[in-house]
């Protein structure tokens, strides 16, 4: 849990602040964003995933910590999750009950200091309308598997949640973002560091499976514009993507530009390998990048630059 | 509007979507009723029993000299399957057209210009044809000739016969601006085809499955007393486009031909040696020789430009992006191929 403020409001009385829970690639890049639009980390708390009976006292830790500070408001943004596309019920049951339990104690914490709540949740586009095309901001989600489930259930328990004054559910497309080989890493950048490493890549889709890709440093400016703008937003629901679609062979074709090497890929056609795209126009209300060459030339030049 | 396609089973049916993508450049006077005309065949769609509907239409600007672009996006406040991208500069229709290919979804995409010269309702017999004959495009082909004018459509289908002959592409007298074409295969050339590229030769790279279908064709701009967006210039820079896209037979007939001087400077150099060693004279002194030198060694240099154009052609092409494979799932086809009638009928 990472709690932010604006660094210019620290000594002047009641101030908004923003809480982010997760700082995977998602969560990392709002925070990056946060940094760069002046917001000041105030206190970090890891939270322990594995001592799942804890979770409440460390929230109730994290307040103490925090007590002192004089919010007017706080936006808690959810980024966190370990769940992915092939996660089983059991896992993904698990992964709602632990978010239940830190946003339930969240909640209600800042209710009892009458410190009003916002809720930003990033959910996923491809977990909510899997196998669909040409969706739009009005379609009704359809999930297929546990996973897209978790996302609509997260998204059904935010709604409710007492003591939520405003929400939002940013539905992510397919996000792409650093090279980090310890870590999950979505199919571009395991593509460049395998074709950097002059290893096959294993991707399940084909060479014509459409997607549509998002940025995640487009993700974490998109977030933070959302921070200002909430009470302004019609929509409680809103596709945060590029709407472009992409297919594989695309994408393929523009990180073989990039690094200039062939990379070698072995396709296999799944069940999961279906198409999701998004229909234009999206109306997001703030400008996403859909400069995909662009974006793939910063993260092969931010990592290389790191070797 | 969305699609909501599911598995292709027994149990349920899947819907295939076509996407229409017209680039754009001076086509303020013909849009809307373009628009109208896209949307009354997709409304014959969704009333058919035909499992197929138009998703969505990709309108690319191109450097609009008029105001297209305001036009378009009034339509697109109306219809919410309208897109519009906006080139930053003009790159030229093969460009537009990839662009506006590469923005799509559909799983069959039509291609047509601004003008109304390729009218939409030919639409589901471009799909009819393609269906029925197994193929993977369908190119429309003029009934007449589009421009009613006898120099300018003859000049053109002259250009492309020796363009056909230069590059051993029997299509390419099929080329037409309006055409259908399998989304994976359309979107796969679209992402391989290079600045330069002519895009009708980046599709043959994936596919030969090719057919064509008779339709109108009428130059509105010119009856209407406007002057035509075709002219000579125009067909040039196709014509070279086309040629640079391709593999040429001119530098393999070279090749031969350096081949073929070889074969004939050996003989003639048997012959001159055989007389010499039976002690025939020849009539005119060192011609024998001369000729013989000067036929071995042109041929030599042929051959050496041969090996040498060879290895650019190579090379040149994987530039360009030719794949090595592509793979294609036509397993959709079979459950149009049961509303064929309805298609031919729409």
């Amino acid at each position: 849990m990472n709690l932010f403020c604006q660094r210019e409001s620290l000594s002047a009385g009641p101030h908004p602040a923003v809480m982010v829970i997760g700082s995977g690639l998602i969560g990392s890049e709002i925070i990056r964003s946060l940094e760069s639009d002046h917001y000041q980390l105030v206190y970090r708390s890891k939270l322990r995933w594995h001592h799942r009976s804890e979770l409440d006292a460390q929230c109730r830790l994290f307040f103490s910590e925090v007590a002192s500070l004089q919010l007017s408001q706080i936006t808690v943004i959810w980024a966190a999750g370990k769940a992915s596309f092939t996660s089983s019920s059991a896992e993904t049951a698990r992964e709602y009950e632990d978010f239940q339990t830190i946003l339930k104690t969240l909640s209600s914490y800042f209710q009892s200091h009458s410190i009003p709540v916002h809720v930003i949740l990033m959910s996923s586009a491809g977990g909510l309308f899997e196998g669909r095309r040409l969706v739009g901001q009005a379609s009704e989600p359809l999930p297929l598997r546990p996973y897209g489930q978790l996302k609509l259930d997260q998204e059904q328990f935010v709604s409710d949640l007492e003591g939520v004054d405003q929400h939002l559910h940013l539905r992510l497309t397919s996000v792409y973002g650093k090279i980090s080989p310890r870590n999950r890493m979505g199919l571009i950048p395991t593509l460049l560091y395998n074709g950097l490493q002059n290893r096959v890549s294993y991707i399940i889709g084909r060479q014509d499976t459409i997607r549509d890709y998002v940025y995640a440093g487009d993700v974490g400016r998109a977030v933070v514009q959302c921070i200002y703008t909430l009470p302004e937003i019609e929509r409680r629901s809103l596709i945060l993507g590029s709407s472009k679609p992409s297919s594989l062979l695309e994408v393929q074709q523009c990180v073989e530009s990039i690094i200039q090497r062939k990379l070698f890929v072995n396709y296999t056609a799944e069940k999961n390998s279906s198409s999701i795209t998004f229909s234009e126009p999206l109306n997001f209300p703030f400008l996403v990048n859909d400069a995909m060459h662009t974006n793939i030339s910063k993260i092969y030049h931010a990592f290389a630059g790191h070797r | 509007m969305e699609i909501k396609p599911t598995e292709i089973s027994e149990e349920h049916s899947y819907t295939n979507i076509i996407s229409v993508v017209c680039p754009v450049y001076s086509g303020e006077h013909f849009l809307v009723e373009l628009t109208e005309q896209i949307a009354h065949v997709r409304n014959k769609f969704t009333a058919s029993s035909a499992p197929v509907t138009i998703g969505e239409a990709v309108f690319v600007i191109d450097e609009a000299i008029d105001k297209s672009e305001a036009v378009l996006r009034e339509l697109q406040q109306q219809h919410d399957w309208i897109n519009v991208i906006t080139l930053s500069t003009g790159y030229g229709q093969h460009a537009a057209t990839a662009a506006g290919i590469l923005h799509t979804s559909g799983d069959w995409i039509v291609t047509l210009d601004e003008d109304l010269q390729h009218h939409p309702k030919y639409i589901p017999q471009l799909l009819a044809q393609a269906i029925s004959r197994q193929a993977d495009i369908t190119y429309a082909s003029p009934l007449q000739g589009p421009h009613n004018h006898f120099l300018r459509d003859g000049t053109s289908r002259l250009i492309k016969k020796m363009i056909s002959w230069l590059t051993n592409n029997r299509h390419v007298s099929d080329f037409n601006s309006f055409r259908l074409i399998r989304g994976s295969i359309a979107r796969a050339a679209a992402s391989v085809m290079g600045h330069d590229g002519y895009y009708d030769v980046v599709l043959g790279w994936f596919t030969h499955r090719i057919t064509v279908l008779k339709t109108e064709m009428k130059d509105i701009r010119v009856q209407q007393g406007e002057a035509s967006g075709y002219t000579f210039k125009k067909l040039l820079s196709h014509a070279r486009r086309m040629f640079v896209s391709s593999q040429t037979k001119v530098m393999r007939s070279i090749g031969m031909l350096g081949l073929l001087a070889l074969m004939l400077s050996i003989g003639l150099g048997i012959y001159i040696l055989q007389g010499v060693l039976m002690g025939d004279a020849l009539n005119v002194r060192g011609w024998s020789s001369l000729a013989f030198l000067t036929l071995f060694f042109g041929s030599v240099t042929c051959m050496l430009f041969f090996v040498l154009f060879e290895y650019l052609s190579i090379l040149t092409l994987h530039n360009q992006g030719k794949p090595t494979f592509y793979s294609v799932d036509r397993t959709a086809d079979k459950q149009l191929l049961e509303h064929i009638d309805t298609l031919k009928t729409l």
